[in-house]
């Protein structure tokens, strides 16, 4: 897969490079308005060593970014976003290119993964469902309670069992009853 | 890969015991959250769009906009560190924070969103706006900056070249000036630097020194901004009446004017020598033209306050008073009308009064030992009439308004400043039956047969009142529970906070509802809380009260106040003469007072332990207990060996104990303590001395009350992890993990729980964030345990230790475990993550003998499910559910009257306080038991027996005369 390589702002410090890496949260149909999200998320990498506050048209600036490896996340109460691995490294004439990834926690990061475009344009990819609904009223669940089912059973045995014995043949009966005796 | 990962997330959803998740109607009803910004270091009045908001900068590095009118949180953000600069201006909000580095920030003034920022790698020293367009001058380290949004790089760069500390910038037309402490020298005088600077270019115009013996916060100079003056600087020199005003940039002559009796003020010279001055109009955007400042003096034996403002007469410069007020202990504040504030202590709390341009006066009822002094005032104007916010030293906040000396609102920002809590079991509340008794006759004892005999009466009486109403909602006349009264299944405590603010609050664990606060001093110094203990808990049938004692350092001392949980009052405070390395309970109680003992550990040469309440009584006491004391000394971040002492108890006369060294733990060469962690009070309580295995077989845990964690930085990289007996130093077991990085952004938390360690730490990419599980077992081998007959930490077997790692969701600041009364119930861990949410794993998840592969069928019978590195983040486990729970620092469980049910609480910056069952609620019905389900069948058994006696009736007397 062709790798994508475009120019990062660069800042020269006295001891070592450093890069900015610039990123979009865009809207889609989980997250409509990211407006919503200026304060209430921050962009997070390498779990808290860099962080950003996310403008209102969802952009954001990560600052002091060095050469090498680095987890971008979406910190968000209320939105789960997904995780990238942004490699950022520089080319032979010395240009600085950045290559962003999709990646799952937990497993081997893998350079087979499409790389993303960059400025990056991140997507919230679900929206967090904390509760649980309380379940209404079903005459199902009400049915299959077993005090109903006891008086189910109850029911019947009044009801049924009467009606079952004066269908027996009359002389079975007596059988029956001679029987119980 | 990922197909791989989403079947094995569908086997443990599958396999996991059934999450108790939340139902929308429980959100705000078993759970309380409070969004807090810390005690403010600013406050600036704006009003947009009809609404008057209060911005603040506060000391937990977060910048906020409140309403006020009812002191609700428009916006917030908790800033990367100390805030450096902070301005309003033109619908934005200016901040400039960081530690090492620093971040401008431009906020939208009503939204809080971000609209830009701006990164420069060494600490900020100030930062302003440039008038009339959205630029911004800022000073970090040695660099001067002019900063535009929507560019990524400055319009200009000037290295000061460390001429002076510069610490406040002032733009002005074309100008902008540096001004900082010059460094002081044997032969030349303290004085200040001004460097000035064409604000198109960058480019250096002139630099100079001026205003000898003066440093910028000694409170005898102020910079005046004025957008039609000019800048000045206004100051006095020491030993001299005369004051002197500075035009910047100005210098030959390098005074516009010099005067003794600047302010209309004559004041004899002793007076004047003593005065100090001090900016009002802190953010240049409250008043653009006539800047004002206050004087603050002594006349007559009397403190006062007059309020200057500059102006041009013509061609001269004039200063003329605007108000005066007394003013000891004075707070005094501008808005951005003419209007100024000043608030002064009283003896029943605080007296404000409006001048200069509006005139309103009013007082502030409230106890100062509660709140403390005032320390700080703002003046907002919601429409035409104002509103006072005084700010005490505890941090508390209350908006006030003329005719009423009650406030519209408060908030206890002390709360964000809390270093510690402990949970106080409330005695449960007086029947219904006992208040109507207690109403007609409050000699009535609540005796078990009396209360029963009451219930009944008031049950009766009740059922006739329902009846009456005809069978409405009885009225009924019990009023409704206060913050101090407990329930009966004991989800109601008290949740007593300690601040480092010197503030002790007291607050109901249900819903937050204040009990009580004090202000905790020494001397005029408030006192830095680190610790609360309950030193007597709350007994059935006692007349004892429960008691909470505070205990903190101020200077060089140890303060320690016990209170009456259930009133606030202070029973003692006493000060002791040292500086404690460590405050415990100690396992004995004070014969005089009945409370629970504490100890003070103080290292050093001869390393003690003092005791409190401070009696020789309560020493004696304490050795009269017949297990020797142990305590260690050196567990604090950065130490290199731990060492443990043996409380000596010979001869006591004193209120202090001895240490004799008993053992010492070196840490290996290179390598450094960052964290120690022991069991939180009742966590070693167990139910089940082992775990049954699937063959019915036990693994008996292992169980050490002295069981003590020790975490450490190797030089060499990464971390090591000891497992300590805190009685006799022995190490128990040590784990490497090499590739770890602890650091502030990283940081090392951890859990103890029964025979559980879990704690988490980054481990570098990919792997992130790895929560370890270590679990302790007597033996490796099944149905094998230390058959010793006396446990002793003198005589120890090593534990068989059980480990496992797992990729943690995400960074975690805090750890925490559930606690149950008899701790039979399975325990959650408890993660307060780094985003603001409180959420509870399941022991099964975090189980380290979960097998590699599928379970057997006996690891199946044992519960044991699949190994899976990565932890969900289940958002059905989230207990904060959709609060952001910011800078979660402390996460602590109380058990309630309920097997089922833990209370929890996270605290740091924010409070959340919340319940939860981690098996469900099998005390309790479920919450979705149908209770018509229930009458519905009722009824149906009923009918269908009134259906069915005719018949059977019947049918026997058929059979009868058959």
């Amino acid at each position: 897969m062709p790798r994508l390589v475009l120019i990062l702002a660069a800042t020269v410090l006295a001891s070592e490079k450093t890069y900015r890496l610039r990123g979009t949260i865009a809207a889609n149909d989980v997250l409509g308005d990211v407006s919503e999200l200026a304060t209430r998320a921050e962009a997070v990498v390498n779990g808290g060593e860099h962080r950003a506050f996310i403008q209102k048209d969802g952009s954001f600036v990560v600052e002091n970014l060095t050469l090498g490896d680095w987890l971008l996340e979406v910190a968000s109460a209320d939105y789960a976003f997904p995780k990238i691995h942004v490699h950022i490294a520089t080319s032979e004439e010395g240009r600085a290119s950045v290559a962003a990834r999709y990646v799952q926690i937990g497993t081997e990061w893998s350079e087979d993964a499409p790389v993303l475009a960059y400025p990056l344009k991140i997507e919230a990819s679900a929206k967090y469902d904390f509760f649980t609904p309380r379940q209404g009223f079903s005459i199902v669940a009400m049915f299959s309670n077993p005090y109903m089912l006891m008086v189910g059973a109850s029911l019947a045995a009044i009801f049924i069992m009467p009606k079952l014995q004066a269908n027996l043949d009359p002389e079975t009966l007596k059988e029956l009853q001679n029987k119980d005796e | 890969m990922l197909a791989r990962l989403a079947l094995t997330a569908l086997t443990l959803a599958a396999c996991l015991p059934g999450a108790r998740a939340l139902f929308p109607d429980e959100a705000g009803r078993i759970d309380w959250y409070r969004a807090q910004i810390g005690a403010p270091t600013a406050l600036i009045p704006h009003t947009h769009n009809h609404t008057a908001l209060l911005y603040a900068a506060t000391q937990r590095n977060v910048v906020a906009a409140l309403r006020a009118a009812d002191g609700q949180l428009a916006w917030r953000h908790v800033l990367d560190g100390p805030i450096s600069a902070f301005s309003v201006r033109d619908a934005r909000v200016l901040t400039q924070s960081g530690a090492n580095h620093s971040h401008v920030h431009v906020w939208d003034a009503a939204s809080g969103g971000l609209e830009w920022s701006f990164a420069q790698p060494a600490p900020g020293r100030g930062a302003v706006f440039v008038r009339d367009c959205a630029d911004v001058i800022a000073l970090a380290g040695d660099a001067l900056v002019r900063l535009a949004p929507g560019s990524s790089e400055p319009a200009w760069e000037l290295p000061l070249n460390r001429t002076a500390a510069y610490s406040r910038i002032v733009v002005h037309n074309d100008a902008v000036f540096a001004i900082g402490d010059a460094p002081q020298t044997r032969s030349a005088k303290r004085r200040l630097h001004v460097v000035q600077v064409d604000a198109a270019t960058g480019a250096l115009r002139k630099q100079y020194d001026t205003a000898e013996g003066i440093a910028l916060r000694g409170g005898s100079v102020v910079v005046l901004e004025s957008r039609e003056y000019g800048a000045y600087m206004v100051w006095r020199e020491p030993e001299n009446i005369v004051w002197y005003v500075h035009r910047l940039g100005l210098t030959a002559p390098m005074w516009e004017l010099y005067h003794a009796k600047l302010v209309e003020i004559e004041l004899m010279p002793p007076d004047m020598l003593t005065s100090t001055i001090a900016e009002l109009d802190i953010d240049a955007g409250l008043n653009d033209n006539t800047p004002r400042f206050s004087l603050s003096y002594s006349k007559d034996g009397k403190s006062k306050s007059v309020v200057v403002e500059m102006f041009r007469d013509g061609d001269r410069l004039e200063m003329r008073k605007v108000a005066s007020f007394l003013a000891d202990g004075s707070a005094i504040a501008a808005s951005p009308r003419r209007s100024v504030v000043a608030v002064r202590p009283t003896d029943t709390g605080a007296a404000w009064r409006v001048r200069g341009g509006d005139k309103h006066a009013g007082d502030y009822t409230y106890a100062r030992s509660a709140y403390g002094p005032v320390a700080r005032a703002a003046l907002v104007y919601v429409g035409d009439e104002p509103r006072v916010v005084v700010q005490t030293r505890s941090g508390q906040l209350a908006a006030l308004r003329p005719g009423s000396s009650e406030p519209l609102w408060t908030r206890n920002e002390a709360l964000g400043h809390a270093a510690d809590m402990a949970f106080l079991t409330l005695p449960p509340p007086a029947s219904a039956a006992e208040h109507a008794a207690k109403e007609t006759d409050p000699s009535v004892q609540p005796s078990p047969v009396a209360r029963y005999i009451l219930r009944w009466v008031a049950t009766g009486r009740a059922l006739v009142e329902w009846v009456a109403a005809g069978f409405g909602i009885a009225s009924g006349d019990r009023p409704a529970l206060a913050p101090t009264e407990g329930d009966h299944f004991g989800f109601r405590k008290l949740a007593v906070f300690g601040a480092s603010t010197g503030a002790v609050t007291a607050v109901s664990s249900q819903d937050g509802a204040h009990a009580w606060s004090h202000y905790l001093t020494h001397g005029r110094t408030p006192v830095r809380i680190e610790r609360v203990f309950v030193t007597r808990s709350s007994q059935a049938l006692s007349t004892d009260a429960p008691v909470i004692v505070a205990a903190g350092r101020a200077r060089n001392a140890t303060v320690v106040a016990a209170f009456d949980a259930l009133t606030g009052r202070v029973l003692s405070e006493d000060t002791l003469p040292l500086v404690y390395a460590r405050a415990f309970e100690l396992p004995a109680t004070d014969p005089a007072t009945g409370q629970r003992l504490l100890g003070f550990a103080v290292a050093g040469a001869e390393p003690r332990v003092a005791v409190w309440p401070p009696t020789a009584d309560a020493a004696r006491a304490l050795c009269a207990h017949t297990a020797p004391l142990y305590v260690e000394l050196g567990d604090q971040a950065g130490s290199t060996a731990v060492h443990g002492y043996r409380v000596a108890c010979a001869d006591v006369t004193e209120p202090w104990l001895a240490a004799e060294p008993a053992w010492e733990f070196a840490l290996p060469a290179g390598e450094t303590l960052i964290s120690a962690t022991r069991y939180e009070h009742g966590a070693q309580h167990t139910a089940l001395q082992g775990r049954v295995l699937g063959d019915r077989s036990v693994l008996y845990k292992y169980i050490n009350p002295h069981l003590g964690v020790l975490a450490t930085q190797r030089a060499a990289g990464g971390i090591a992890v000891y497992l300590i007996d805190r009685v006799s130093g022995r190490l128990l077991h040590s784990v490497v993990h090499e590739q770890a990085v602890v650091s502030r952004a990283h940081p090392f938390v951890a859990t103890l729980s029964e025979n559980r360690l879990v704690y988490q730490f980054w481990r570098g990419l990919p792997a992130g964030y790895v929560t370890a599980v270590a679990e302790l077992f007597e033996s490796d081998r099944p149905d094998t345990r230390n058959e010793s007959p006396a446990v002793s930490s003198l005589d120890l077997q090593l534990p068989s230790v059980v480990m496992a790692a797992f990729v943690a969701p995400e960074a975690a600041t805090a750890l925490g475990t559930t606690r149950t009364g008899s701790s039979i119930t399975t325990r959650d861990v408890l993660f307060g993550l780094a985003s603001g949410k409180l959420l509870a794993l399941p022991d099964a998840l975090l189980d380290p003998r979960r097998p590699m592969g599928a379970p057997t069928k006996d690891e199946q019978a044992e519960g044991l499910v699949a190994y899976a590195a990565p932890l969900p983040l289940d958002p059905r486990r989230v207990l904060s559910h959709g609060h952001a729970v910011a800078g979660i620092a402390h996460v602590r469980s109380a058990p309630t009257h309920l097997e089922s049910t833990a209370l929890v609480a996270a605290f740091g910056l924010d409070v959340f306080f919340s319940r939860t069952s981690p098996s469900g609620l099998f005390d309790q019905l479920s919450p979705t038991f149908s209770k018509a389900n229930l009458v519905i069948t009722s009824l149906a058994l009923v009918a269908g027996c009134l259906l069915g006696a005719p018949m059977v009736r019947r049918k026997l007397t058929t059979r009868a005369w058959a």
